[in-house]
């Protein structure tokens, strides 16, 4: 053998070990993540909460102020931005409202059930392997309604994620987590649902849901 | 929904302030928790995380446009930090923390700083029993080298997570240059910790 072939043997070898070496690393390192993730999990969840709740979170008239008027102001709707407000200013006090929930007091006090999904109520898909739950509630009741019942759900410390008006299907859907995960699902949801739509008033509407989701 | 969209819902106050602060702090507690951890005790860390993310919030709103999330959140985080070390008299600059090299400072500045500072000599002769497993081997010369070099160890396992030295650049807040160089001389100081490992794999 040459002296040349065998460097280039020699380079050849030195380098798979490298590799070699390379993947025992990014193992070792996966195995040191996951005894982190299982110390910190508990903390991780404990500081989670601790830093929402000190959240300096607008009050719920606030919230619909700036959540409606950035929508309508998307949409060119001022009118409608000047009519909402106005209603939202105007809404009665808070009463029970017709809202029922199905609830599993299993989880927390918060309604849980096995999954549907879907805005319309009319795509429902399954999840199988019943990694996420979800509760959904329809009710047939004009927007002031669903929003007094939005304000229900605030007051019963439930948080609102959106409130999304589907114009086309006539829906108002209201998002609330039932977990931290499921926030994380409802903004995507969020977006991906009703993209530029935008929420605009309308004096009734056919049916108003209530989406809970659980992971 | 990236970062900014999400800096975007909580600078707004509106609907979804709540689950887009949750959202952010998903995807920033693990790498900005163990920038923290590097620094002061993993107590302290949780505090000075917790800050962070208050920080976030409260100021978002006076931000017009959020064009590069990243290095604004890392930002606050090292002012946090910074402000941690000053309330405690122990700041130091980047270059006192990771560049002097003089064995003698750190007596030195006996006093001044505790808990940000590397150790000076490591202790590379632990580890790897002859029957041990290298993929063991490696993560206990890992561990000891998080212990001995917090800092580079950070550095290290963000390069193993495939950040860019431009994104490293920006959490340590340094030139993009300077951040090169302290990589190198990261991936120097690691050698000796996995050598021994090697040798356990390939004799």
């Amino acid at each position: 053998m040459s002296e040349t072939s065998h460097n280039s043997d020699h380079a050849e070898d030195k380098s798979l070990r490298e590799a070699k070496f390379e993947q025992m690393y990014d193992k070792a390192f996966e195995r040191l993540r996951e005894e982190r993730r299982g110390i910190w999990l508990a903390e991780s969840a404990f500081r989670r909460k601790k830093i929402l709740n000190q959240l300096p979170v607008p009050s719920f008239g606030e919230q619909l102020r700036n959540s409606f008027g950035q929508w309508s102001f998307a949409s060119g709707s001022a009118v409608g931005v000047a009519a909402t407000i106005a209603v939202f200013l105007l809404l009665p006090p808070m009463s029970p409202g017709p809202l029922t929930l199905s609830t599993n007091p299993s989880s927390q006090g918060m309604p849980v059930a096995e999954v549907t999904r879907g805005v319309t109520g009319d795509n429902k898909e399954t999840e199988t392997d019943g990694s996420i739950r979800v509760v959904e509630l329809a009710v047939k009741k004009p927007l002031e309604s669903a929003l007094s019942d939005a304000k229900k759900l605030l007051s019963d410390g439930i948080e609102i994620i959106s409130i999304v008006h589907d114009e086309k299907v006539g829906v108002v859907s209201i998002l609330v987590p039932v977990t931290t995960e499921s926030e994380v699902y409802f903004l995507e949801t969020y977006q991906t649902e009703i993209g530029q739509e935008g929420f605009s008033l309308l004096s009734e509407v056919k049916i108003a849901k209530v989406v809970y989701r659980q992971k | 929904m990236d970062d900014a969209a999400l800096l975007q819902t909580i600078a707004r106050r509106g609907f979804g302030v709540t689950g887009a602060t949750a959202k952010l702090y998903d995807r920033y507690q693990d790498k900005l928790l163990r920038f923290f951890q590097a620094a002061v005790e993993t107590s302290q860390a949780w505090d000075l995380l917790q800050d962070t993310f208050i920080k976030i919030v409260e100021r978002a709103p006076a931000m017009k446009n959020f064009d590069n999330p990243s290095a604004w959140i890392w930002r606050i985080a090292h002012n946090v930090r910074n402000d941690y070390f000053r309330s405690a008299n122990k700041l130091l600059s980047f270059e006192e923390v990771y560049e002097n090299t003089d064995p003698t400072a750190e007596d030195t500045n006996a006093g001044f700083y505790v808990e940000f500072k590397e150790r000076k000599t490591p202790a590379v002769s632990v580890m790897c029993a002859p029957d041990q497993d290298v993929i063991d081997c490696v993560k206990k010369a890992l561990e000891r080298f998080s212990v001995d070099h917090p800092h580079r160890f950070l550095v290290i396992e963000w390069l193993q997570e495939g950040e860019s030295p431009q994104e490293i650049a920006t959490r340590l807040n340094r030139t993009v240059g300077a951040t090169y160089e302290f990589i190198s001389q990261c991936k120097k100081k690691l050698q000796p910790y996995t050598q021994p490992c090697k040798e356990l794999a390939f004799g």
